[in-house]
Protein backbone atom coordinates (compact mmCIF):
# COMPACT_ATOMS: atom_id res chain seq x y z
CA UNK A 1 0.00 0.00 0.00
CA UNK A 2 0.82 3.85 -0.81
CA UNK A 3 -0.51 7.11 -0.81
CA UNK A 4 -0.44 8.12 3.06
CA UNK A 5 3.50 7.48 3.33
CA UNK A 6 4.44 8.99 -0.01
CA UNK A 7 1.91 11.97 0.46
CA UNK A 8 4.01 12.92 4.08
CA UNK A 9 7.47 12.73 2.05
CA UNK A 10 5.95 15.05 -0.23
CA UNK A 11 4.82 17.74 2.04
CA UNK A 12 8.25 17.24 4.06
CA UNK A 13 9.83 17.87 0.75
CA UNK A 14 8.34 20.55 -0.07
CA UNK A 15 7.89 22.29 3.56
CA UNK A 16 11.83 21.91 3.24
CA UNK A 17 12.18 23.62 -0.18
CA UNK A 18 10.00 26.30 1.27
CA UNK A 19 12.25 26.65 3.89
CA UNK A 20 15.36 26.55 2.02
CA UNK A 21 13.79 29.35 -0.44
CA UNK A 22 12.88 31.39 2.08
CA UNK A 23 16.14 31.48 4.58
CA UNK A 24 17.49 32.31 1.07
CA UNK A 25 15.81 34.91 0.07
CA UNK A 26 15.51 36.64 3.57
CA UNK A 27 17.13 40.26 4.06
CA UNK A 28 18.44 39.79 0.41
CA UNK A 29 17.07 41.43 -2.93
CA UNK A 30 17.74 45.25 -1.43
CA UNK A 31 19.75 47.72 -2.33
CA UNK A 32 23.43 47.75 -0.94
CA UNK A 33 25.69 50.41 -0.12
CA UNK A 34 27.77 51.49 -3.31
CA UNK A 35 30.78 53.66 -2.66
CA UNK A 36 31.42 56.75 -4.21
CA UNK A 37 34.33 55.61 -6.42
CA UNK A 38 32.59 52.85 -7.44
CA UNK A 39 29.42 54.40 -8.67
CA UNK A 40 31.59 57.03 -10.26
CA UNK A 41 32.78 54.11 -12.41
CA UNK A 42 29.69 52.75 -12.68
CA UNK A 43 28.08 56.01 -14.45
CA UNK A 44 31.06 56.72 -16.75
CA UNK A 45 31.16 53.54 -17.96
CA UNK A 46 27.39 53.32 -18.78
CA UNK A 47 27.32 57.06 -20.29
CA UNK A 48 29.97 55.82 -22.70
CA UNK A 49 27.38 53.10 -23.96
CA UNK A 50 24.33 55.60 -24.01
CA UNK A 51 26.81 58.04 -25.80
CA UNK A 52 27.56 55.16 -28.29
CA UNK A 53 24.51 54.48 -28.65
CA UNK A 54 23.85 57.78 -29.97
CA UNK A 55 26.16 57.66 -32.64
CA UNK A 56 24.03 55.37 -34.78
CA UNK A 57 23.48 57.71 -37.93
CA UNK A 58 21.12 55.18 -40.15
CA UNK A 59 17.56 56.29 -38.05
CA UNK A 60 18.14 59.89 -39.72
CA UNK A 61 18.00 59.00 -42.89
CA UNK A 62 14.10 57.34 -43.01
CA UNK A 63 12.31 59.61 -44.44
CA UNK A 64 8.75 57.99 -42.99
CA UNK A 65 7.66 55.90 -40.16
CA UNK A 66 5.65 53.14 -42.16
CA UNK A 67 4.68 51.40 -39.30
CA UNK A 68 4.78 53.80 -36.22
CA UNK A 69 5.39 52.33 -32.62
CA UNK A 70 5.26 54.01 -29.46
CA UNK A 71 5.70 57.64 -29.18
CA UNK A 72 5.94 57.38 -32.95
CA UNK A 73 1.56 56.54 -32.71
CA UNK A 74 1.09 59.61 -31.34
CA UNK A 75 3.98 62.42 -32.81
CA UNK A 76 5.65 62.09 -36.04
CA UNK A 77 9.14 61.36 -35.89
CA UNK A 78 10.00 62.31 -39.53
CA UNK A 79 11.36 65.88 -38.32
CA UNK A 80 14.87 63.57 -37.29
CA UNK A 81 15.19 63.13 -41.05
CA UNK A 82 16.63 66.77 -40.93
CA UNK A 83 20.24 66.77 -42.30
CA UNK A 84 21.13 68.30 -38.64
CA UNK A 85 19.72 66.08 -36.71
CA UNK A 86 21.96 63.43 -36.67
CA UNK A 87 24.68 66.01 -35.56
CA UNK A 88 22.26 68.03 -32.74
CA UNK A 89 21.40 64.22 -31.42
CA UNK A 90 25.10 63.67 -30.92
CA UNK A 91 25.73 66.80 -29.34
CA UNK A 92 22.62 66.95 -27.23
CA UNK A 93 23.49 63.36 -25.88
CA UNK A 94 26.88 64.68 -25.23
CA UNK A 95 26.09 67.27 -23.38
CA UNK A 96 24.06 66.05 -21.11
CA UNK A 97 25.54 63.04 -20.26
CA UNK A 98 28.66 65.30 -18.60
CA UNK A 99 26.18 66.86 -16.57
CA UNK A 100 24.86 63.57 -15.70
CA UNK A 101 28.25 61.94 -14.74
CA UNK A 102 28.88 65.22 -12.24
CA UNK A 103 26.46 62.93 -9.99
CA UNK A 104 24.79 65.41 -8.07
CA UNK A 105 20.87 65.17 -7.85
CA UNK A 106 19.64 68.10 -9.85
CA UNK A 107 21.92 67.39 -12.46
CA UNK A 108 20.38 63.85 -12.53
CA UNK A 109 16.72 65.42 -12.40
CA UNK A 110 17.64 67.18 -15.76
CA UNK A 111 19.87 65.05 -17.51
CA UNK A 112 18.18 61.83 -17.01
CA UNK A 113 14.42 62.64 -18.81
CA UNK A 114 16.46 64.52 -21.98
CA UNK A 115 18.60 61.31 -22.17
CA UNK A 116 15.63 58.87 -21.90
CA UNK A 117 13.52 61.39 -24.17
CA UNK A 118 16.46 61.18 -26.81
CA UNK A 119 17.11 57.66 -26.49
CA UNK A 120 13.48 56.70 -26.84
CA UNK A 121 12.51 59.49 -30.27
CA UNK A 122 15.30 58.11 -31.82
CA UNK A 123 14.85 54.42 -31.67
CA UNK A 124 10.79 54.81 -32.01
CA UNK A 125 11.61 56.40 -35.18
CA UNK A 126 13.89 53.20 -36.23
CA UNK A 127 11.63 50.65 -34.80
CA UNK A 128 8.56 52.47 -37.11
CA UNK A 129 9.88 51.16 -40.12
CA UNK A 130 8.40 48.00 -40.33
CA UNK A 131 11.26 46.20 -39.01
CA UNK A 132 11.36 46.10 -35.43
CA UNK A 133 15.20 46.02 -33.47
CA UNK A 134 15.31 45.39 -29.84
CA UNK A 135 19.37 45.69 -29.29
CA UNK A 136 19.03 49.15 -27.58
CA UNK A 137 15.50 48.75 -26.13
CA UNK A 138 18.18 48.30 -22.75
CA UNK A 139 19.93 51.34 -22.83
CA UNK A 140 16.59 52.92 -22.83
CA UNK A 141 15.24 51.51 -20.36
CA UNK A 142 17.96 51.57 -18.05
CA UNK A 143 17.88 55.33 -18.99
CA UNK A 144 14.25 55.12 -17.62
CA UNK A 145 15.05 53.33 -14.60
CA UNK A 146 16.86 55.81 -13.25
CA UNK A 147 15.39 58.56 -14.36
CA UNK A 148 12.31 57.28 -12.02
CA UNK A 149 14.73 56.59 -9.47
CA UNK A 150 15.95 59.99 -9.09
CA UNK A 151 12.48 61.30 -9.96
CA UNK A 152 10.24 59.15 -7.59
CA UNK A 153 12.60 60.19 -4.80
CA UNK A 154 12.72 64.10 -5.30
CA UNK A 155 9.25 64.15 -5.55
CA UNK A 156 8.26 62.10 -2.70
CA UNK A 157 11.09 64.44 -0.14
CA UNK A 158 9.50 67.76 -2.21
CA UNK A 159 5.83 66.29 -1.02
CA UNK A 160 6.72 65.55 2.34
CA UNK A 161 8.95 67.89 3.07
CA UNK A 162 11.54 65.96 4.39
CA UNK A 163 14.90 64.15 2.65
CA UNK A 164 14.49 60.34 2.08
CA UNK A 165 15.52 58.02 4.94
CA UNK A 166 18.13 54.92 3.74
CA UNK A 167 19.32 52.38 5.55
CA UNK A 168 22.27 52.71 7.04
CA UNK A 169 24.66 52.76 4.18
CA UNK A 170 22.47 52.89 1.73
CA UNK A 171 21.98 55.72 -0.69
CA UNK A 172 20.18 57.10 -3.69
CA UNK A 173 23.51 55.66 -5.96
CA UNK A 174 22.32 52.21 -4.12
CA UNK A 175 18.75 52.54 -5.53
CA UNK A 176 20.19 53.83 -9.11
CA UNK A 177 22.29 50.89 -9.51
CA UNK A 178 19.86 48.65 -7.80
CA UNK A 179 17.13 49.37 -10.34
CA UNK A 180 19.44 49.83 -13.36
CA UNK A 181 20.46 45.91 -12.49
CA UNK A 182 16.35 45.23 -12.05
CA UNK A 183 15.60 46.54 -15.62
CA UNK A 184 18.32 44.82 -17.40
CA UNK A 185 17.51 41.18 -15.43
CA UNK A 186 13.32 42.12 -16.26
CA UNK A 187 14.17 42.16 -19.94
CA UNK A 188 15.51 38.62 -20.02
CA UNK A 189 12.46 37.27 -17.61
CA UNK A 190 9.68 39.10 -19.92
CA UNK A 191 11.64 37.04 -22.67
CA UNK A 192 10.92 33.78 -20.33
CA UNK A 193 7.05 34.61 -20.02
CA UNK A 194 6.79 35.48 -23.52
CA UNK A 195 8.15 32.34 -24.47
CA UNK A 196 5.93 30.31 -21.86
CA UNK A 197 2.38 32.49 -23.62
CA UNK A 198 2.98 32.17 -26.76
CA UNK A 199 3.92 28.09 -26.80
CA UNK A 200 1.36 27.16 -24.24
CA UNK A 201 3.83 26.14 -22.36
CA UNK A 202 5.59 24.31 -24.66
CA UNK A 203 8.71 25.96 -25.20
CA UNK A 204 11.30 23.63 -23.91
CA UNK A 205 9.44 21.00 -25.54
CA UNK A 206 9.90 22.65 -28.81
CA UNK A 207 13.28 24.02 -28.63
CA UNK A 208 14.77 21.41 -30.75
CA UNK A 209 13.21 23.30 -33.95
CA UNK A 210 14.88 26.34 -33.27
CA UNK A 211 18.28 24.55 -35.63
CA UNK A 212 15.64 26.07 -38.38
CA UNK A 213 16.18 29.43 -36.83
CA UNK A 214 19.62 28.81 -36.80
CA UNK A 215 19.80 28.04 -40.63
CA UNK A 216 17.27 31.62 -41.29
CA UNK A 217 20.29 33.31 -39.48
CA UNK A 218 23.12 32.06 -41.41
CA UNK A 219 21.00 32.83 -44.74
CA UNK A 220 20.17 36.52 -43.81
CA UNK A 221 23.64 37.01 -42.75
CA UNK A 222 24.91 35.76 -46.23
CA UNK A 223 22.53 37.24 -48.29
CA UNK A 224 23.54 40.68 -46.47
CA UNK A 225 27.14 41.36 -48.22
CA UNK A 226 27.33 37.46 -49.56
CA UNK A 227 30.12 36.69 -47.62
CA UNK A 228 31.63 33.43 -48.67
CA UNK A 229 33.01 32.34 -45.23
CA UNK A 230 28.56 32.18 -44.55
CA UNK A 231 28.05 29.95 -47.69
CA UNK A 232 26.58 26.67 -46.81
CA UNK A 233 24.60 25.06 -44.28
CA UNK A 234 26.31 26.10 -40.29
CA UNK A 235 27.29 22.37 -38.89
CA UNK A 236 25.64 23.46 -35.77
CA UNK A 237 22.37 23.18 -37.25
CA UNK A 238 22.72 20.12 -38.74
CA UNK A 239 24.11 18.56 -35.44
CA UNK A 240 21.05 19.88 -33.44
CA UNK A 241 18.95 18.83 -36.25
CA UNK A 242 20.05 15.04 -35.31
CA UNK A 243 20.59 15.14 -31.65
CA UNK A 244 17.18 17.03 -30.80
CA UNK A 245 17.40 15.56 -27.03
CA UNK A 246 20.48 17.40 -26.54
CA UNK A 247 18.89 20.70 -28.18
CA UNK A 248 16.28 20.60 -25.74
CA UNK A 249 19.07 20.49 -22.78
CA UNK A 250 20.87 23.13 -24.78
CA UNK A 251 18.38 25.56 -25.60
CA UNK A 252 16.12 24.80 -22.12
CA UNK A 253 19.38 25.87 -19.80
CA UNK A 254 18.81 29.36 -21.51
CA UNK A 255 15.32 29.39 -21.01
CA UNK A 256 15.80 28.50 -17.69
CA UNK A 257 18.55 31.23 -17.13
CA UNK A 258 16.17 33.80 -18.69
CA UNK A 259 13.38 32.90 -16.51
CA UNK A 260 15.23 33.05 -13.26
CA UNK A 261 17.66 35.93 -13.89
CA UNK A 262 16.35 37.80 -11.14
CA UNK A 263 17.95 35.94 -8.86
CA UNK A 264 21.09 38.22 -9.51
CA UNK A 265 19.28 40.76 -7.50
CA UNK A 266 20.04 38.88 -4.32
CA UNK A 267 23.69 40.26 -3.64
CA UNK A 268 26.39 41.20 -5.16
CA UNK A 269 27.88 37.34 -5.61
CA UNK A 270 24.79 36.36 -7.21
CA UNK A 271 24.85 39.68 -9.40
CA UNK A 272 28.22 38.81 -10.50
CA UNK A 273 27.09 34.90 -11.35
CA UNK A 274 24.18 35.53 -13.21
CA UNK A 275 25.82 38.13 -15.62
CA UNK A 276 29.01 35.92 -16.56
CA UNK A 277 26.10 33.28 -17.41
CA UNK A 278 24.26 36.20 -19.45
CA UNK A 279 27.47 37.32 -21.07
CA UNK A 280 28.24 33.69 -21.99
CA UNK A 281 24.46 32.88 -23.34
CA UNK A 282 25.00 35.83 -25.57
CA UNK A 283 28.15 34.58 -26.45
CA UNK A 284 26.51 30.92 -27.46
CA UNK A 285 24.14 33.02 -29.55
CA UNK A 286 26.16 35.33 -31.47
CA UNK A 287 28.78 31.97 -32.49
CA UNK A 288 25.57 29.75 -33.23
CA UNK A 289 23.39 31.99 -34.85
CA UNK A 290 25.28 35.04 -35.81
CA UNK A 291 22.98 38.00 -33.18
CA UNK A 292 24.92 40.33 -31.01
CA UNK A 293 23.39 42.29 -28.34
CA UNK A 294 26.67 44.27 -27.63
CA UNK A 295 24.98 46.65 -25.62
CA UNK A 296 22.86 43.66 -23.63
CA UNK A 297 26.42 42.95 -23.02
CA UNK A 298 27.93 46.15 -21.95
CA UNK A 299 25.71 46.94 -19.39
CA UNK A 300 25.85 43.24 -17.83
CA UNK A 301 29.39 43.93 -17.18
CA UNK A 302 28.86 47.25 -15.88
CA UNK A 303 25.99 46.76 -13.41
CA UNK A 304 26.27 42.63 -12.74
CA UNK A 305 29.87 41.91 -13.11
CA UNK A 306 30.66 45.16 -11.81
CA UNK A 307 34.66 44.56 -12.11
CA UNK A 308 35.45 47.39 -10.28
CA UNK A 309 33.61 46.71 -7.07
CA UNK A 310 35.64 43.81 -7.07
CA UNK A 311 39.08 45.20 -6.94
CA UNK A 312 37.93 47.69 -4.72
CA UNK A 313 37.00 44.90 -2.08
CA UNK A 314 39.58 42.61 -3.01
CA UNK A 315 42.18 46.11 -2.19
CA UNK A 316 40.69 47.14 0.83
CA UNK A 317 39.38 43.95 2.40
CA UNK A 318 42.36 43.70 5.05
CA UNK A 319 42.29 47.63 5.97
CA UNK A 320 38.91 48.22 6.67
CA UNK A 321 35.38 46.94 7.08
CA UNK A 322 34.51 45.63 3.62
CA UNK A 323 30.95 46.02 1.82
CA UNK A 324 28.57 43.46 2.30
CA UNK A 325 28.26 41.48 -0.54
CA UNK B 1 10.64 51.27 -3.28
CA UNK B 2 9.32 52.52 0.35
CA UNK B 3 10.34 54.71 2.77
CA UNK B 4 11.46 54.52 5.96
CA UNK B 5 8.53 55.36 8.61
CA UNK B 6 8.76 59.43 8.85
CA UNK B 7 8.41 58.91 13.02
CA UNK B 8 11.99 57.73 15.57
CA UNK B 9 11.98 54.20 16.02
CA UNK B 10 10.72 51.64 15.81
CA UNK B 11 12.06 50.73 12.21
CA UNK B 12 10.07 49.68 9.57
CA UNK B 13 9.04 45.99 9.20
CA UNK B 14 11.50 43.93 7.33
CA UNK B 15 9.92 43.65 3.99
CA UNK B 16 9.45 39.91 4.42
CA UNK B 17 8.53 39.58 7.74
CA UNK B 18 4.52 38.47 8.65
CA UNK B 19 1.50 39.44 6.97
CA UNK B 20 0.43 38.46 3.49
CA UNK B 21 2.69 37.50 0.72
CA UNK B 22 1.26 40.68 -1.55
CA UNK B 23 1.59 42.82 1.00
CA UNK B 24 5.08 41.77 1.90
CA UNK B 25 5.95 41.84 -1.90
CA UNK B 26 4.47 45.20 -2.15
CA UNK B 27 6.93 46.63 0.71
CA UNK B 28 9.81 45.11 -0.92
CA UNK B 29 12.18 46.63 -2.94
CA UNK B 30 12.00 44.16 -5.59
CA UNK B 31 8.34 45.08 -6.06
CA UNK B 32 8.49 48.05 -8.66
CA UNK B 33 10.76 45.24 -10.87
CA UNK B 34 8.29 43.14 -11.11
CA UNK B 35 5.57 45.39 -11.99
CA UNK B 36 7.82 46.52 -14.86
CA UNK B 37 7.69 42.91 -15.58
CA UNK B 38 3.95 42.85 -16.18
CA UNK B 39 3.69 46.19 -17.80
CA UNK B 40 6.04 45.53 -20.40
CA UNK B 41 4.14 42.06 -20.95
CA UNK B 42 1.24 43.90 -21.28
CA UNK B 43 2.60 46.85 -23.02
CA UNK B 44 4.50 44.88 -25.66
CA UNK B 45 5.90 46.10 -28.97
CA UNK B 46 5.81 50.31 -27.87
CA UNK B 47 9.23 51.52 -27.20
CA UNK B 48 11.00 51.26 -24.97
CA UNK B 49 9.07 48.59 -23.64
CA UNK B 50 8.45 45.66 -25.80
CA UNK B 51 8.03 41.53 -24.73
CA UNK B 52 11.01 40.39 -26.70
CA UNK B 53 8.84 38.22 -28.64
CA UNK B 54 12.01 36.54 -30.62
CA UNK B 55 11.90 33.04 -30.99
CA UNK B 56 9.41 32.66 -29.10
CA UNK B 57 7.37 30.06 -31.08
CA UNK B 58 9.28 27.48 -32.37
CA UNK B 59 7.64 24.80 -34.32
CA UNK B 60 8.32 22.08 -37.29
CA UNK B 61 6.37 24.33 -39.35
CA UNK B 62 8.46 26.13 -42.47
CA UNK B 63 10.29 29.18 -42.15
CA UNK B 64 11.00 31.85 -44.92
CA UNK B 65 13.34 34.61 -45.58
CA UNK B 66 13.71 37.19 -48.51
CA UNK B 67 17.07 38.08 -50.44
CA UNK B 68 17.81 40.56 -53.51
CA UNK B 69 18.40 39.69 -56.55
CA UNK B 70 19.09 41.03 -60.41
CA UNK B 71 17.01 40.19 -63.64
CA UNK B 72 18.76 36.59 -63.91
CA UNK B 73 18.27 35.61 -60.06
CA UNK B 74 21.41 35.97 -59.38
CA UNK B 75 21.82 37.91 -55.52
CA UNK B 76 22.72 40.72 -54.86
CA UNK B 77 24.30 42.24 -51.99
CA UNK B 78 21.70 43.86 -50.10
CA UNK B 79 23.63 45.97 -47.43
CA UNK B 80 25.64 47.38 -50.18
CA UNK B 81 23.35 48.76 -52.21
CA UNK B 82 20.54 50.00 -49.79
CA UNK B 83 22.18 50.48 -45.60
CA UNK B 84 19.32 47.50 -45.50
CA UNK B 85 19.98 43.60 -44.11
CA UNK B 86 17.52 40.79 -45.40
CA UNK B 87 16.61 40.32 -41.81
CA UNK B 88 15.26 43.56 -42.05
CA UNK B 89 13.47 43.42 -45.08
CA UNK B 90 12.08 39.84 -44.64
CA UNK B 91 10.08 41.09 -41.55
CA UNK B 92 9.15 44.45 -43.93
CA UNK B 93 7.91 41.76 -46.11
CA UNK B 94 6.22 40.13 -43.31
CA UNK B 95 4.33 43.48 -42.17
CA UNK B 96 3.06 44.26 -45.70
CA UNK B 97 1.86 40.43 -45.70
CA UNK B 98 -0.36 41.26 -42.38
CA UNK B 99 -1.79 44.26 -43.73
CA UNK B 100 -2.74 42.37 -47.00
CA UNK B 101 -3.90 39.23 -44.82
CA UNK B 102 -6.24 41.09 -42.90
CA UNK B 103 -8.25 42.33 -45.95
CA UNK B 104 -9.35 38.20 -46.18
CA UNK B 105 -9.96 38.27 -50.11
CA UNK B 106 -6.43 37.55 -51.39
CA UNK B 107 -5.20 34.32 -52.05
CA UNK B 108 -1.32 33.61 -50.82
CA UNK B 109 0.32 34.01 -54.31
CA UNK B 110 -1.50 37.72 -54.50
CA UNK B 111 -0.40 38.68 -51.48
CA UNK B 112 3.08 37.42 -51.58
CA UNK B 113 3.44 39.77 -55.08
CA UNK B 114 1.59 42.54 -53.18
CA UNK B 115 4.09 42.48 -50.58
CA UNK B 116 6.86 42.05 -52.42
CA UNK B 117 6.41 44.64 -54.70
CA UNK B 118 6.09 47.20 -51.64
CA UNK B 119 9.43 45.51 -50.31
CA UNK B 120 10.78 46.48 -53.78
CA UNK B 121 9.69 50.00 -53.86
CA UNK B 122 11.14 50.65 -50.09
CA UNK B 123 14.80 48.97 -51.22
CA UNK B 124 14.31 51.40 -54.52
CA UNK B 125 14.02 54.42 -52.36
CA UNK B 126 16.99 53.53 -50.27
CA UNK B 127 19.40 52.67 -52.85
CA UNK B 128 18.10 56.15 -54.09
CA UNK B 129 20.02 57.56 -51.30
CA UNK B 130 23.16 56.15 -52.58
CA UNK B 131 23.48 57.53 -56.22
CA UNK B 132 26.96 55.95 -56.50
CA UNK B 133 25.77 52.22 -56.35
CA UNK B 134 22.82 52.27 -58.27
CA UNK B 135 21.01 48.97 -58.52
CA UNK B 136 20.30 47.10 -61.94
CA UNK B 137 17.69 47.85 -63.74
CA UNK B 138 15.62 44.91 -62.71
CA UNK B 139 15.51 43.34 -59.56
CA UNK B 140 13.45 40.83 -57.77
CA UNK B 141 12.72 39.58 -54.21
CA UNK B 142 13.30 36.01 -54.06
CA UNK B 143 11.92 33.98 -50.77
CA UNK B 144 12.59 30.88 -49.90
CA UNK B 145 11.16 28.50 -47.87
CA UNK B 146 13.20 26.19 -45.36
CA UNK B 147 11.17 23.27 -44.38
CA UNK B 148 12.93 19.79 -42.36
CA UNK B 149 14.03 16.78 -44.51
CA UNK B 150 15.70 13.46 -43.65
CA UNK B 151 18.52 14.94 -41.38
CA UNK B 152 19.02 17.89 -43.40
CA UNK B 153 16.80 21.74 -44.24
CA UNK B 154 15.68 21.81 -47.75
CA UNK B 155 14.70 25.23 -49.52
CA UNK B 156 12.64 26.43 -51.73
CA UNK B 157 13.05 29.57 -53.63
CA UNK B 158 10.19 31.62 -54.90
CA UNK B 159 10.58 34.45 -57.04
CA UNK B 160 7.88 36.97 -55.80
CA UNK B 161 7.66 40.11 -57.26
CA UNK B 162 9.87 42.31 -59.56
CA UNK B 163 10.69 45.66 -60.13
CA UNK B 164 9.92 46.94 -62.79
Amino acid sequence: MSGGGNAVDDGKSKTRVRRWFARWRRGRFVPLPVSRPEWFIMRLLFAAVVFHSFLDWKPFTYDSQPRPTGIAKLLPLTFLNHEAAFAISKTIAGVFLAIYLTGFRTALLVSLPVLTLGSTLVRSFANSQGFTHHGYQIVTLTLLAQTAVVWYVSIWEWRRGERWRFAPGVTLSSYLAYYSQGVILATYVIAALTKIIKSKGLWVANARYICIELVKSNRTMYYKSLDPELAGTPAVAVWLLKHPLLATVFFGAGFLLELCALAGLRDRGWAFLTGVALIVMHRVIMLTMGLTFHYNEALLAIFLLNVPFWLIWLGTRGRRPHQPL
Amino acid sequence: MSAAPTTAPPPPPAPDAGGHWFGRLRRHAIYPVVLFVVASSIIRENYPFSHFPMYARPSSKPLSYTYLADGDGQPLPLLYYTGLTPSRMTKKFGHHRGKYEKGGELGEAEIDARSGSDVLDYVRRMNAKRPTRPLPDHIQLIKVVISYGEGEFIETPIAVAGNP
